[in-house]
């Protein structure tokens, strides 16, 4: 008996799994639960505010140096400081000191030789609470210490001899307390000269790439030498042009940012959004684009109604440079699904997005976009929208 | 008891399949399978008795059951779905009900009847391709689960020849309705709804059944005849609603509580025996015509069903006779109009059905069915199912709850 109902059991699972899936038929049935339906639009932008903000450029991949414009200019700082005293250096006598930098970002860089000076920094300064708009608050010694002269190579290690003698005050400020300070070297474009922009990789990075400072000395009439590659740096900018800029902008290394807005209060009943693509054209014209790569923008999503630039860090998408238009500029394309599905959803006010360059501390890169003012509409900051509802 | 978990058990097992997407609309496919023995009739025997099966179709027809009961029941269904596009083959399988009964009071024929059997099921899978603004999409609506009937019933000797009973129903169960859209192309996200609707409430199905109408008619000198009624009250159910949408980057839940009222409706049969040989007809009417469901758009209208069977017993009850003559045979056949409108047709159902009953041993029958029907039409873009539904009903005899005699 049991035997028989546990054959019966048996068969009966055995053909419960038996079913396959169904495929497309039944497609003319009413759908009385309602089916979804799709939908595209297209939204334009109905207000864009271009602004600049500060940052700290420290611990960054480049200090940034050079001046673009009369009105344009950044200035690397850089500080060597040594994990012990220099023992090596008491009673020697230095014969030459040697700044070395390897380049790893060019930015319109001009004619070669690129030169650029250095000279000591007269105050005290952190890397850490230094912003790029930090300048005012420094002072720098008049004596050039030593030029770079160079074609600035992408990847190329180049050099500059130092004033010795700057170089002894330095090493006397780290054996000796009584010592005046040394609050280390400053890198700026030759008075008057439009360098471009060069990045030099920071102390940061691996110390085969970081900056150093390569020192001969002969001691007890033995010569040896030394090698520095720690301590703090960062770049800081001067700016002189007007404080407001008018066009849909993003540049890297002097803080200019945008904000954009959409009015998606349109889509209402709460629509799925399949896709949200937003559309940017740039103006090559306004643009100052070297090739650095990756040539991408940040999208972030806004978080205040009153305060520009305050956004989620978390929430944000890359704009990549996609395709042309019809007028054959080059259209940045972002996936904008997920912060329009906030916005729709009211997760998110609908605050508009802050666009920055990709690369914005490390890269001088300025790319401007036809905004919502444009005269071709087609131009005109446009969010594509593919949604669903039922 | 150990048999009443194993039962539990295996009705916890239940409608795990899909069936017709005729179940997408209302509240479901509706359940007409009462026991393996009507089964094989055209589920028709609202005027007979069980004795060796228990007849839930009717709460008299407990009246006769002399020993406790134990019966379940599984089932098998393969539908093969076709409209003008195509056809689709799928099948599956479930333990469909359990039930059990005992006399209580036998002077008065009162038997208590349990049971725990659908009162409809949903189970779907379907699926739209389409290309939109040059995207491939994908609609998928998917249903499952049902209304189930946990119930408990007693029959009543209330006077010659005349025997009442009353079933009381709780109503209860979930039903799930998924809408996926899913675009093939990688960049566009899709999104789904999951609407789950928990539905609870009682209802009561009053019967009887008249034995001897010939007799009193005149027509006979023995009592052959039997004529079967029972009225089903409806019920109001709560009809609570959990909408769950699932978005791109979030999802949020609506809840609605609600409420909806499954539609009275009324039975009545006759039965026929002579030369153990049973007829059987029936004719079953439910109000749908008055039925909606919240914030669905669907009509419906009032179903009928009409069927008739009949039974030739075994040629002999003893069990030390030769198998084959301990063999009972069904053959039946009912026409439905289901209580669907769609597309402005009616859906309909024909079904034929035979069965056959097989003793395993002294007190455990086998009841089989077999049914094969038609519902619904490929013209108006509706779908046609063909429909085979395999059925296998164990019943075992115990001599529980009653006392034994003392020597």
């Amino acid at each position: 008996m049991t035997k028989n109902f546990a054959v019966l059991f048996s068969i009966l699972l055995f053909a419960v799994g038996c079913a396959e899936k169904p495929k497309s038929v039944g497609n003319g049935l009413p759908n009385v639960d309602g089916i979804f339906t799709i939908a595209d639009t297209v939204l334009y932008s109905f207000n864009d505010t271009t602004y600049r903000v500060s940052f700290s450029a420290g611990f960054g991949t480049s200090n940034l140096t050079g001046r673009i414009s009369a009105t344009e200019e950044l200035i690397t700082l850089l500080n060597f400081i040594p994990n012990t005293r220099i023992d090596s250096l008491r009673g020697a006598v230095i014969d030459t000191a040697e700044l070395r930098l390897i380049v790893n970002y060019r930015y319109f860089p001009q004619t070669p030789p690129i030169r650029f000076d250095i000279i000591e920094i007269q105050k005290s300064w952190a890397q850490s609470t230094f912003t790029k708009d930090s300048l005012p608050f420094l002072t720098f010694g008049t004596k050039v210490l030593g030029t770079f002269a160079d074609s600035m190579n992408y990847l190329s290690t180049v050099k500059a001899l130092l004033d010795t003698v700057e170089v002894r005050k330095w090493a006397d400020s780290h054996n000796d307390t009584t010592a005046p300070d040394f609050f280390g070297f400053a890198l700026q474009a030759q008075p008057g000269a439009n360098t471009g922009v060069i990045g030099f990789s920071t102390l940061s990075n691996y110390s085969t790439y970081a900056p150093q400072l390569f020192i001969r000395f002969t001691r007890n009439g033995r010569k040896d030498s030394l090698t520095f590659a720690s301590g703090e740096d960062t770049y800081v900018s001067k700016y002189t042009g007007p404080t407001t800029v008018n066009p849909l902008m993003v540049h890297g290394a002097f803080g200019v940012r945008s904000k954009i807005h959409f009015n998606t209060a349109s889509l209402k009943n709460n629509p799925i959004i399949n896709n949200a693509t937003l559309q940017l054209t740039l103006d090559t014209v306004a643009s100052s684009i070297y090739g650095y790569s990756p040539d991408t923008v940040i999208a972030l999503i806004g978080m205040s109604g009153t305060t520009l630039d305050q956004s989620d860090s978390t929430i944000y998408t890359y704009g990549y440079r996609s395709s042309v238009d019809s007028n054959m500029f080059p259209v940045y394309t972002f996936n904008l699904t997920k912060i329009t599905d906030r916005w729709v959803r009211y997760v998110n006010p609908n605050f508009g997005l802050t666009l920055r360059w990709g690369v914005e501390y490390s890269t001088a890169e300025k790319a401007v976009f036809f905004s919502s003012a444009a005269a071709d509409t087609t131009v005109r900051p446009r969010l594509k929208i593919i949604y669903s509802k039922k | 008891m150990k048999k009443i978990s194993v039962l539990l058990f295996l009705v916890s097992f239940a409608y795990a399949g899909k069936g017709s997407i005729y179940s997408r609309y209302g509240v479901g496919e509706l359940n007409l399978f009462m026991s393996g023995k009507n089964a094989g009739m055209g589920n028709t025997g609202l005027a007979l008795f069980g004795d060796s099966h228990i007849n839930l179709l009717n709460p008299a027809s407990s009246a006769f059951i002399p020993r406790t009961l134990l019966s379940a029941t599984y089932q098998y269904r393969n539908y093969v779905s076709e409209d003008n596009s195509g056809s689709s083959l799928f099948g599956t399988g479930n333990i469909s009900s359990a039930a059990l009964a005992f006399p209580v009071y036998d002077r008065n024929k009162m038997v208590l009847t349990l049971g725990l059997l659908p009162y409809s099921s949903v189970a779907y899978e379907q699926q739209i391709s389409s290309t939109v603004a040059g995207s491939s999409l994908v609609q998928s609506f998917d249903g499952r689960g049902g209304i189930n009937s946990g119930q408990i019933g007693i029959s009543y000797a209330a006077a010659t020849d005349i025997y009442v009973g009353v079933t009381a129903h709780y109503l209860f169960g979930s039903i799930y309705r998924d809408q996926t859209i899913t675009f093939l192309s990688g960049s566009n996200f899709g999104g789904s709804f999951h609407q789950s609707n928990s539905v609870s409430g009682i209802g009561f199905t009053f019967g009887g059944i008249y034995t001897g109408i010939d007799k009193a008619l005149g027509y006979s000198d023995t009592k052959q005849m039997n004529l079967g009624v029972t009225i089903f009250t409806g019920s109001s159910l709560s009809f609570d609603e959990q909408l769950l949408r699932d978005f791109a980057t979030n999802q949020d839940t609506l809840t609605q509580a609600k409420s909806i009222t499954l539609p009275f409706g009324f039975a009545a049969g006759l039965s026929y025996t002579k030369d153990r040989t049973n007829y059987a007809a029936d004719f079953h009417f439910q109000n749908w015509g008055s039925f909606s469901l919240p914030g669905v758009s669907t009509s419906f209208q009032n179903s009928f069903r009409i069927g008739a069977g009949v039974e030739f017993l075994p040629a002999s009850d003893f069990i030390n006779d030769e198998f084959l003559k301990r063999l009972s045979y069904r053959f039946g056949a009912y026409v439905h109009r289901t209580n669907l409108v769609l597309n402005g047709e009616s859906i309909n159902e024909l079904f034929i059905s035979s069965g056959l009953s097989f003793p395993m041993s002294m007190e455990t029958r086998v009841h089989c069915s077999l049914e094969y029907g038609i519902r619904g039409t490929t013209s108006s873009s509706l779908i046609k199912d063909s429909v085979i539904r395999f059925t296998v009903a164990v019943s075992a005899s115990e001599l529980m709850f009653i006392q034994p005699p003392i020597d």
